[in-house]
C-alpha cells in the first residue's frame, strides 16, 4: 500500500512536470515564431509571421516531449493513479454555518407565502419579457444581425490577427 | 461515481451523456471540419445556450456571448433585443444548469481535469478569484464593446478578441488545422500569439483546477449565475431534511457558499453526498435527479420517465432531433442555389495582358462593373494603366473598419491609385451608406460599393466570408497580391512598390 502510494506520488509529479513543460514549450514556440516573424518583417513588410512550415517545425520539435507526456499519462491512467487528496472534502470551516443560515432562510421562504409568490412572479415576468424581446428581435432585424455576424468570419474576432 | 462522469457500472453518467449530446448538437456541421469552412445556413441565427464559438467549422448556432458583444457594439442596425431575449430566456429557465449540462467548454474542462496530476482544491483564494468573472463580464463583454462602439462606431468584441479560449481553440485552431485554409496564416501576428498563450495557460489551469475557466473567467457563467436564484431549473434543498452539516458545500468542486447559489452549476454531486437525501435537481415541480437509494448504484439517477409508448417517444426525440440537424446542416446545397462563380461576372474585353483570367497572383482579374455608393458606376476595365486595390470589408468587421483610413491615406499620397472598398454582400446589410455617412467618409477618394449577390466581386477575387481581404492589381490588370489579412500603412506602401515593379513595361 505504502509502496503504491509512493509510486503514485512519483507518477503524479512526473505528469505534472511534463504537463507544465509541454505548456511552457508550446508558449515559447509561439513566441519564438512571432519574434522571428517580426524580424523578417523589418526587411519585408509583407512577410508572413506564422507559416505552416514554421508551425510544423515547432510541433515536430515538441513531438518527443508530447509523446513522453502521453506515455506517462497513459501509464498513470492504466495504473489508476490519481490525486486521492482531491477526493476528500474541502476544508471549508464556515460551510456548516453557511448551510444552517441558508436552511433557516429556505425554511422561512417555504413557510412564507408572499415570498413564494414573489419568486413565481419574477419568473413569470422575466419569462414573458424574454419571449417578448425575442419576438421584437424577429421583427426589428436584430436576429438578422446575429445571423450576419455568425455566418461571416471576422478573423481578428477569433484571434487571427 | 457519477461525479467523475462515469458510474460504477462503467456506463457514463446521464450528465456526461447530455454534455456530449449538447457538444455534438452545437457542432453538427461535420462537413465544416472536412472542408475547413464555417456553416452559413439560417440555423446560425439561433443562439445556443452554452459557450461555443460560432466561427468553429462545426458550429450550427450562434454563441450568445459573441452575439451579445456585437449587439452592444452596434455592429448591426438592430438594437440587440433578440440576443437580450435569448439570454433572459436561457437564464430564467436554466440558470447555470447550462454550465453543468449544456456547455461544450465545461465538458472540455472536466475532461482536462481528469488527467492524472495533483489537483488544487477550492479554498478562500479560489472563492475570491471567482469574483473575477464578474469583472470580465462587466468590462470585456459589456463596457468595452459598448463604449468602443458608441465612441468609435467600430465593433470590438473584447472578450472574443482578447480572451475567449473557445474562439482560439474551436475557431482559430479549428480553421488553421485544415489544409484548405493555408491563406489564414497570413493574418497571424501578435493577437494570435497572445490568444494562443492564454489558451495554453487556461488549458494548463484546467488540468490542475476543476473548471478553472468556468469558475474564474467565463462571463457567460457569471451572467447565468445572476439568474440562479430564480431559475426554473436548479438544485432544491428540502429544509425539513437538511441538518445544515455542510457536507454538500465541502464536497462541491465549485466555489459555492450554499447549494444553488450563483456559483452552483447543478452538476448534482451534492445530491449523492447529502447524508439526509435533502437535495434534488428540479425543473419547476419536476424532479430530474433525486437522492440515490441505499443498495442501488451510488450514482444519482435521472428519474426515468414512465414506461410505455410515451417514454419510448421521449427517449427517441433527442436522437431524432440530432439526426435531423446532422442531415439538414450537412446536406449539400442544390447546384442551382450556389452563388455564381467567378466566370459569371466576366465581361468580354480585350486585355493588354496575356495572363490567364483568375484571381491568383500572376493572373489577370476578369473585368466587372459595380454601382458605387454615390450612385455612379465603376468599371474595372476603365482603370487599366493605374494600380488598383480592391478591399473586401464590412461594417461589422472591426479590423476591416480600422484599416480603411490607411487606404484613404494611400490614395491621397499616390495620385492615380484606385481603391475600391467592396462591402461584403448579405441580404441583411443594406445600411452601408448610412454607416459611411456616420463615419464621415463621404468625401473620401476610396470608392465604396456594396457587392452583388449574383456575380459577386468578392467571389471573383477568390474571397469568401473571411475578412478583410485585399487584392492588388498592377497597371496591366494582373494580380500581384491577394490575401486575407489586415493591412498596415507599411504593408500598403510595399504593395504599391510591388505593383509598380510588376507593372512596369
Amino acid at each position: 500500500m505504502e509502496k503504491n502510494r509512493m509510486r503514485d506520488r512519483v507518477i503524479l509529479i512526473l505528469t505534472t512536470l511534463l504537463s507544465v513543460a509541454l505548456a511552457g514549450f508550446l508558449c515559447l514556440s509561439a513566441l519564438g515564431i512571432y519574434r522571428a516573424g517580426l524580424a523578417a518583417r523589418e526587411t519585408d513588410p509583407l512577410a508572413w509571421i506564422y507559416t505552416r512550415e514554421k508551425v510544423g517545425e515547432a510541433l515536430m520539435r515538441l513531438l518527443p516531449l508530447f509523446l513522453l507526456w502521453a506515455a506517462a499519462t497513459a501509464v498513470a491512467a492504466a495504473l489508476g493513479v490519481r490525486d486521492r487528496n482531491a477526493e476528500r472534502a474541502a476544508t471549508v470551516p464556515e460551510a456548516a454555518a453557511q448551510m444552517k443560515q441558508a436552511r433557516a432562510l429556505w425554511e422561512k421562504r417555504e413557510q412564507d407565502g408572499p415570498e413564494k409568490r414573489r419568486v413565481t412572479i419574477v419568473r413569470a415576468v422575466v419569462l414573458a419579457l424574454a419571449v417578448l424581446l425575442v419576438a421584437v428581435g424577429f421583427l426589428d432585424g436584430s436576429i438578422r444581425d446575429v445571423l450576419v455576424k455568425a455566418v461571416n468570419l471576422c478573423a481578428e474576432c477569433i484571434g487571427l490577427g | 461515481m457519477a461525479e467523475s462522469g462515469v458510474r460504477k457500472s462503467g456506463r457514463p453518467a446521464p450528465r456526461r451523456l447530455v454534455q456530449l449530446y449538447a457538444a455534438l448538437l452545437y457542432n453538427a456541421h461535420v462537413r465544416g471540419f472536412i472542408e475547413g469552412k464555417i456553416y452559413t445556413g439560417p440555423a446560425k441565427a439561433l443562439c445556443v445556450p452554452g459557450l461555443n464559438c460560432y466561427s468553429c467549422p462545426g458550429a450550427v448556432g450562434a454563441c450568445p456571448l459573441g452575439a451579445l458583444q456585437n449587439a452592444l457594439a452596434g455592429a448591426g442596425h438592430g438594437t440587440g433585443w433578440y440576443v437580450l431575449g435569448m439570454l433572459l430566456l436561457f437564464g430564467i429557465t436554466l440558470g447555470r444548469t447550462v454550465c453543468g449540462w449544456l456547455c461544450p467548454m465545461g465538458l472540455l474542462q472536466e475532461l482536462l481535469n481528469k488527467l492524472p496530476t495533483p489537483k488544487i482544491r477550492k479554498s478562500r483564494v479560489t472563492r475570491a478569484l471567482s469574483w473575477l468573472k464578474y469583472a470580465v463580464l462587466a468590462v470585456m463583454a459589456v463596457a468595452v464593446p459598448l463604449v468602443y462602439g458608441l465612441m468609435h462606431g467600430k465593433p470590438l468584441p473584447a472578450f472574443c478578441k482578447y480572451i475567449c479560449p473557445a474562439g482560439t481553440l474551436e475557431g482559430a485552431v479549428g480553421l488553421l488545422s485544415n489544409p484548405a485554409n493555408g491563406g489564414l496564416f497570413a493574418q497571424l501576428g501578435a493577437l494570435f500569439t497572445n490568444k494562443f498563450v492564454i489558451l495554453v495557460l487556461i488549458v494548463l489551469a484546467c488540468v490542475f483546477l476543476h473548471r478553472a475557466f468556468c469558475r474564474f473567467l467565463c462571463p457567460l457563467g457569471a451572467l447565468y449565475g445572476l439568474f440562479n436564484r430564480f431559475a426554473l431549473t436548479g438544485m432544491r434543498v428540502n429544509p425539513g431534511r437538511c441538518t445544515g452539516c455542510g457536507a454538500c458545500v465541502r464536497r462541491c468542486p465549485m466555489d459555492v457558499r450554499t447549494v444553488g447559489d450563483r456559483e452552483c452549476i447543478a452538476c448534482g454531486r451534492c445530491v449523492a453526498v447529502c447524508p439526509e437525501g435533502a437535495i434534488t435537481l428540479g425543473c419547476g415541480r419536476l424532479t430530474l435527479q433525486g437522492p440515490a437509494l441505499p443498495g442501488v448504484d451510488a450514482a444519482p439517477e435521472v428519474k426515468k420517465p414512465a414506461a410505455g409508448k410515451r417514454a419510448f417517444w421521449l427517449r427517441l426525440a433527442p436522437w431524432v432531433l440530432l439526426a435531423a440537424v446532422l442531415v439538414w446542416v450537412n446536406w449539400p446545397a442544390p447546384a442551382g442555389s450556389q452563388p455564381a462563380g467567378p466566370g459569371a461576372a466576366v465581361e468580354t474585353e480585350t486585355w493588354e495582358s496575356s495572363a490567364p483570367l483568375g484571381h491568383e497572383v500572376g493572373q489577370q482579374l476578369p473585368d466587372f462593373s459595380l454601382t458605387l455608393a454615390d450612385g455612379s458606376d465603376f468599371h474595372l476595365a476603365q482603370t487599366r494603366g493605374s494600380i488598383v486595390m480592391i478591399n473586401q470589408w464590412a461594417t461589422y468587421c472591426g479590423p476591416c473598419v480600422a484599416e480603411l483610413p490607411y487606404f484613404e491615406a494611400m490614395v491621397q499620397a499616390h495620385p492615380g491609385l484606385t481603391v475600391l472598398a467592396v462591402h461584403h454582400w448579405l441580404e441583411a446589410t443594406p445600411k452601408m451608406a448610412d454607416y459611411i455617412r456616420q463615419q464621415g467618409w463621404e468625401g473620401w477618394q476610396v470608392r465604396f460599393a456594396l457587392d452583388r449577390q449574383e456575380g459577386s466581386v468578392v467571389e471573383l477575387m477568390g474571397g469568401d466570408n473571411v475578412m478583410p481581404r485585399t487584392l492588388v492589381l498592377n497597371r496591366r490588370g494582373e494580380v500581384v497580391f491577394n490575401e486575407q489579412r489586415p493591412m498596415t500603412p507599411e504593408m500598403l506602401e510595399e504593395l504599391i512598390r510591388l505593383a509598380e515593379g510588376d507593372g512596369a513595361p
